[in-house]
């Protein structure tokens, strides 16, 4: 029971908070509504009803397209064993989990570096680093090169490498010359994606043939990631698993182990950390090296597995969506988790949402700025619902 | 209190219509048949309104849901949701599911390939593909456009208008999608030097020997520097006509171009509109016209040509086009207004009747 | 004017702020109100100068209620505030500073009237004795001075009440006076004063009247001519307070801590420490006085590791340390209490054990295998919350919720912890309430009685007097005197603080 209230009283900000920019979102939808505030003036009542009309219906293909329809799981369910109606069913919740993949590696590992007091927006280049690493290891040693879990292992370290290594210069310049992270950092996603252009236009070794474009091989001719689930029309790979087990990692190396505990005590304070002994430079160089292994693992398994090419834009928004992620669940693993997981059900019932009713995929975009912003903004958030539960300031000044 | 509960109210019908499902309306049919007809695109990262070739091809979607057709788009966010947006359209029952962007290849190639979607027509906006035997499968149409021919009206009207009689090219990358605007253009001008016994010099491309101007920078189609030197570069030699074929880069040489009162010939869709700051300069655009391709491409599926071939845009059918001369924008007519005589307009018209006609082949004048 | 709050109570959710606290100030008085960290002083400030609402009570001036809904409001009431952190713009010189926010205007376009603007500010000071240049740089005077610029402010906008909030935190023993001075002289005037302090001779020493505060409430009322600093800390506090540490007499043996020639860099390049030359010897604690930023921060935290030694050396034991790192120095036998807690000596967002074990988390009986071994760290922790008396519901509460007393009993407990051999305590008992500072006191005295050297730095006269077994003054980043017990009276102390060595 108390276990229970705990539980409830942690993830009592975040729900409040998808809920209002929910609601903030249909205020939007209702009234960025041409038809809804061409008739606000003649047929107010009229016009709002059509608008709250039509927020109905965007929000109700955004929950079915996150979660599922409602009709294809009951037909599922009367089927008897029906894969194709079961994979038609289970679609939009996997596919949303399938979002979420990235985000859960890139914020895990933005994450590790806040803790640290570093302020890594280089996400995004040290996941297009790790794809490159993992693409780079899926064509030297797929198609039957080494054995197929050998593959994976090194698509796995090459990435861990790529992203690892992209990390380790903005680390080394902030620990040695003080250069800021917030600026090498955004010039090292510019390079990282720049220099994929490199690569898939200039070698045959990765370039996709014809050769005319700038992309690389199909990689699941090299490695095949294992799928989950036992529908293979769900395409739910092992990298979740692995997305799940580095969260548990990440949680035990910064809660239990020495070193965690000497970045927790740099990011919270730096002064109090050199104070006890803490070596700044070093704790600044490991939090970018785990942090860019850990998006960089995330890179290779997401190139490889779940869009199997690299491109030159494979960094585009998770970068800066992770940070959002990583914020949200208070760079915390498990708040991580949670968040990249909501994130991924707005993503893809969006896209549900936006084949039904053409509200822009933006929208989405919006509203997770907006849960973002409240969660960052309690305060704000309980202002707007006056909630009666709402959480009283342990002490007072002076 | 008010406030708070007309929030509960408002998230309460929202749960209550969540649950309830679709209210969508049925669309007024205005043929019967295609209103059973779903046709979709799977736009990429720019959206339905990036000014560029998504904007192009979901106009081409506005028109078919205008003809009658259901009609359905998703935007991807990033590389990963290219797969699950096309997934999404053909669950979501789409008849033609028409992928934007070389980067949905993968993921496009691997739904047309899938048993289960035998009976959903593909496409793609800007590219062919063959299996490795050579074939197209069936149920594919890739979509690619014939701009050299474009091009090569563009390059008459700027030796039409030249007064150096000097016209330049230059591309982002040597691909073959761009090197095919840079041979309609070396073509143009051997024909217009031919026609009216005047020596063109074009710069920036040999069509025989296949070496030119090439940005050599890692983004080659997204650096104005590039584009603004490269320009100046060319007006040293006294071009005074420059044909960029390189994307954003391109924004750089008009920008030089309009500063030294000179004129430059845009690429993939009508400049002047997209980047209006640019009209005084534009004299025109070898235009790629995705929309009208979109719109072929369902209609033809939709009869039940489900592919197997590839739509190949071209003067002819109206997949490729010079931007229009007869323009009302001041920018444009203060610069064009004289230059663009009706003299060279019938001349341009009369070339386009004989490519279209085959009298004029553009590889063969790009070899001459 | 007559100031008068009636039962001002103020709630704030889960604390009662204020409760029901009645005070008042006549015309020309000079009332002192004395309280520690938490007894309400600031919220009811807040109150008087129109920050907070209060939830029930009056304010009443010259007997007629006003209610004061912001601050501008209580600006225009009379009311001054001098807060204890000024508020001034560094690039200004005097006279924009005083009449920032009411300049004098001339012309059609209201152009600042600077002319009049200085003549104003000269005559102000003039007639209130309150001497400063009205055309200095704010950046270039002491911080005396700044402070008289504070109260020049507030008498511009024609306070005829003035609140002092803990005034004397950042002055010598003679400015202090000085400024006792200039309090009478307004009082004189017909200026009413409020001066808040946790400072018991001080009110003693300036106040016509003197309230007390605890816990929110008001704890007694008196006069100076019959109080005495036990009986105001015993209303302070709620009990008997021993003032002076009892301790014997030093059992001075061989040195511990020698130090040579000493050169440390401040962060602008430019000498902090000047050649210190000193013993610290086992069984006795040498006490630093000096007034605040004449580099005695800089010294502590050269001798802790953690600023670089310019030239000099450091010798712990036989071992020089003048090159050694944090660590390396606190595994030699150093207990170092820093001057800034909030800032060097814990981390807010971890826990208390995770505190305690700051800097020995790395030992093998908290590490193993690269692992806290959390087992072993609940356990150390408990006790030292036992041993030295830690308020707090757990030991995993964060120690940002802790009391300031209770935040230092942490920082020193974990200090202690380990073998001592030497004891860096830097302004250890700052802004703590009087309970802590005897607490605080005792366990570092403990510390010299089994033998360990203290050094300790502090800029309240009366802590470097109380503890001191010599004290050694620092003047603009040199020792310029060190005197043994005996010799160092308040005076001679003073005079040295001043940089006056006769």
């Amino acid at each position: 029971m108390n276990g229970l209230k705990k539980f409830g009283s942690k993830i009592r900000i975040p729900a409040l908070s998808i809920s209002v920019a929910l609601l903030v979102g249909a205020l939007f939808i209702i009234f960025t509504d041409i038809e809804v505030l061409g008739g606000l003036l003649s047929d107010p009542i009229g016009a709002l009803s059509l608008g709250v009309g039509r927020a109905a219906t965007a929000y109700s293909a955004l929950f079915r397209g996150a979660f599922g329809d409602p009709e294809n799981i009951g037909k599922a369910l009367a089927s008897d064993g029906d894969t194709k109606l079961w994979a038609r069913a289970l679609r939009p919740i996997v596919e949303s989990v399938v979002a979420s993949v990235p985000l859960i590696f890139v914020g895990l590992g933005v994450s590790v570096a806040f803790r640290t007091g570093i302020f890594n927006i280089g996400g995004a280049g040290q996941y297009t680093m790790g794809a490159v690493g993992g693409t780079i290891a899926a064509l030297l040693f797929g198609a039957g090169v080494t054995p197929a879990p050998i593959a994976i292992l090194l698509v796995m370290i090459f990435g861990v490498i790529g992203g690892a290594a992209w990390a380790f210069i903005p680390g080394y310049l902030k620990a040695r010359v003080g250069a800021s992270e917030v600026i090498t950092t955004i010039m090292l996603n510019f390079i990282a994606g720049q220099f994929v252009f490199f690569l898939v236009s200039n070698f045959e070794f990765i370039q996709k043939p014809p050769r005319n474009q700038p992309v690389s091989k199909e990689l699941s001719q090299f490695v095949d990631l294992p799928g989950i689930l036992p529908i293979a029309a769900l395409r739910l790979d092992i990298s979740i698993i692995i997305a799940l087990l580095t969260a548990v990692a990440v949680s035990w190396f910064l809660f239990r182990s020495t070193r965690g505990f000497e970045l927790r005590a740099a990011g919270l304070n730096l002064a109090a950390a050199k104070y006890a002994g803490i070596g700044a430079g070093t704790s600044i160089i490991t939090a970018m090296l785990i942090s860019g292994a850990i998006s960089g693992l995330g890179g290779a398994l997401v190139a490889v597995g779940a869009i199997k090419q690299l491109s030159p834009g494979i960094g585009g928004s998770v970068g800066f969506t992770a940070i959002a992620v990583a914020l949200g669940g208070g760079t915390r693993p498990s708040g991580v988790v949670a968040t990249a997981l909501v994130f991924g059900l707005l993503q893809h019932g969006g896209s549900l949402m936006q084949v039904e009713t053409s509200i822009p995929i933006e929208m989405l975009l919006f509203i997770q700025a907006l849960v973002i912003a409240f969660i960052a903004a309690p305060e704000l958030t309980l202002g707007i619902l006056k909630n009666p539960f709402r959480r009283r300031p342990r002490s007072v000044g002076k | 209190m008010k406030t708070r509960m007309f929030a509960l109210l408002t998230v309460l019908a929202l749960l209550a219509a969540a649950c309830g499902g679709s209210t969508a309306s049925p669309s007024a049919s205005v043929e019967a048949g295609k209103s059973d007809y779903k046709a979709c695109l799977s736009l990429d990262t720019g959206g339905p309104a990036d000014k560029n070739f998504n904007q192009s091809a979901y106009e081409g979607l506005e028109a078919l849901k205008a003809e009658g057709f259901q009609t359905a788009y998703t935007t991807a966010v990033d590389d990963a949701s290219y797969a699950p947006n096309i997934q999404q359209l053909i669950d979501e029952g789409c008849n033609s599911v028409i992928a934007v962007g070389y980067n949905q290849g993968t993921a496009l190639q691997g739904a047309a390939l899938d048993a289960a979607n035998a009976d959903i027509a593909f496409g793609w906006v800007d590219a062919t593909w063959a299996l490795e035997d050579g074939t197209i499968p069936a149920n594919f149409t890739g979509i690619d456009f014939q701009i050299d021919e474009a091009s090569m009206l563009a390059a008459y009207l700027a030796a039409g208008i030249s007064t150096t009689k000097v016209i330049a090219t230059y591309g982002g990358a040597p691909y073959p999608g761009v090197t095919k605007f840079m041979d309609g253009w070396v073509a143009g001008a051997k024909y217009y030097a031919s026609e009216k016994g005047v020596a063109i010099d074009v710069l920036g491309w040999d069509p025989v020997a296949a070496t030119g101007t090439f940005n050599p920078s890692t983004a080659p189609f997204n650096d104005v520097v590039f584009g603004k030197t490269t320009a100046e570069a060319f007006m040293g030699q006294s071009a005074d006509v420059v044909h960029a074929v390189a994307g954003t880069t391109g924004n750089g040489t008009y920008q030089a171009m309009m500063d030294a009162g000179k004129y430059s010939v845009g690429v993939d869709l009508d400049q002047c509109v997209s980047l209006p700051e640019y009209c005084g300069t534009l004299l025109t655009s070898a235009q790629k016209n995705i929309g009208a391709a979109v719109i072929t491409a369902v209609n033809s599926a939709y009869e039940g040509n489900m592919g197997g071939t590839n739509y190949i845009g071209t003067l002819e059918n109206g997949g490729v086009q010079i931007a229009t001369l007869d323009r009302t924008e001041s920018a444009w007519t203060a610069t064009f207004g004289t230059l663009v005589t009706a003299e060279l307009k019938a001349e341009v018209e009369a070339l386009k009747a004989a490519i279209i006609d085959g009298s004029v082949n553009v590889l063969e004048w790009a070899k001459k | 004017m007559r100031l008068e709050l009636q039962k001002i109570t103020k709630q704030f959710p889960g604390v009662l702020a204020n409760d029901r606290i009645s005070i008042s100030v006549d015309k020309g008085q000079v009332l002192g109100l004395l309280g520690e960290n938490g007894a309400g002083k600031t919220t009811l400030m807040n109150i008087l100068s129109g920050l907070y609402k209060p939830d029930s009570g009056k304010i009443l001036i010259d007997g007629k209620e006003r209610i004061f809904r912001d601050p501008a409001q209580a600006i225009d009431a009379g009311i001054g505030m001098v807060h204890q952190h000024f508020m001034l713009v560094p690039v200004f010189d005097v006279t924009e500073s005083v009449v920032l926010g009411n300049e004098p205007t001339k012309g059609p376009l209201g152009s600042f009237d600077r002319a009049t603007a200085r003549a104003q500010v000269a005559e102000l000071s003039k007639r209130h004795g309150l001497h400063v240049d009205p055309d200095a740089k704010i950046e270039s005077l002491p911080v005396g001075v700044r402070q008289r610029v504070e109260i020049l402010k507030a008498l511009y906008r024609k306070s005829d009440i003035l609140v002092l909030d803990e005034p004397s935190a950042v002055l010598t023993p003679q400015e202090t006076e000085e400024l006792f001075e200039i309090i009478r002289g307004l009082a004189r005037g017909g200026t009413s004063v409020i001066f808040i302090t946790h400072k018991l001779n001080e009110v003693i020493a300036v106040a016509d009247k003197i309230t007390v505060l605890r816990r929110g409430a008001v704890a007694g009322e008196t006069i100076p001519k019959k109080a005495t600093a036990a009986k105001l800390a015993e209303m302070m506090v709620g009990r008997e307070v021993q003032l002076t540490v009892s301790r014997s007499k030093s059992k001075v043996a061989e040195p511990i801590l020698q130090v040579k020639g000493l050169n440390v860099l401040n962060d602008a390049g430019g000498l902090a420490v000047n050649s210190a030359t000193f013993d610290v010897r086992s069984g006795e604690i040498l006490a630093v006085a000096g007034v605040q930023g004449n580099g005695q921060t800089e010294l502590v935290e050269a001798l802790t590791g953690l600023r670089l030694v310019d030239s000099g050396t450091v010798v712990l034991e036989k071992k020089p340390l003048h090159a050694g790192s944090p660590r390396e120095i606190a595994m030699a036998g150093v207990a170092h209490i820093p001057e800034d807690r909030n800032r060097d000596g814990m981390v807010k967002g971890m826990t208390i054990a995770e505190n305690y074990i700051l800097n020995t988390y790395h030992l093998p009986q908290f590490n193993k295998n690269g692992l806290l071994n959390r087992k072993a760290i609940a356990a150390a922790t408990e006790q030292a919350v036992k041993d030295f008396d830690i308020r707090t519901p757990s030991i995993s509460t964060d120690i940002a919720s802790l009391s300031g007393g209770n935040q230092q009993k942490v920082i020193v407990a974990r200090e202690f912890s380990r073998n001592v051999r030497l004891v860096i305590a830097a302004q250890p008992t700052r802004g703590l309430d009087v309970g802590s500072i005897e607490y605080i006191h005792r366990r570092i005295v403990e510390q010299r009685d089994a033998g360990a050297a203290v050094l300790i730095v502090s800029t309240e006269l009366d802590e470097v007097l109380a503890l001191g077994d010599r004290v050694a003054v620092m003047y603009e980043g040199r020792i310029v005197g060190i005197l043994d017990a005996k010799e160092a009276t308040r005076e001679r102390v003073g005079l040295l603080m001043g940089g006056i060595t006769k």
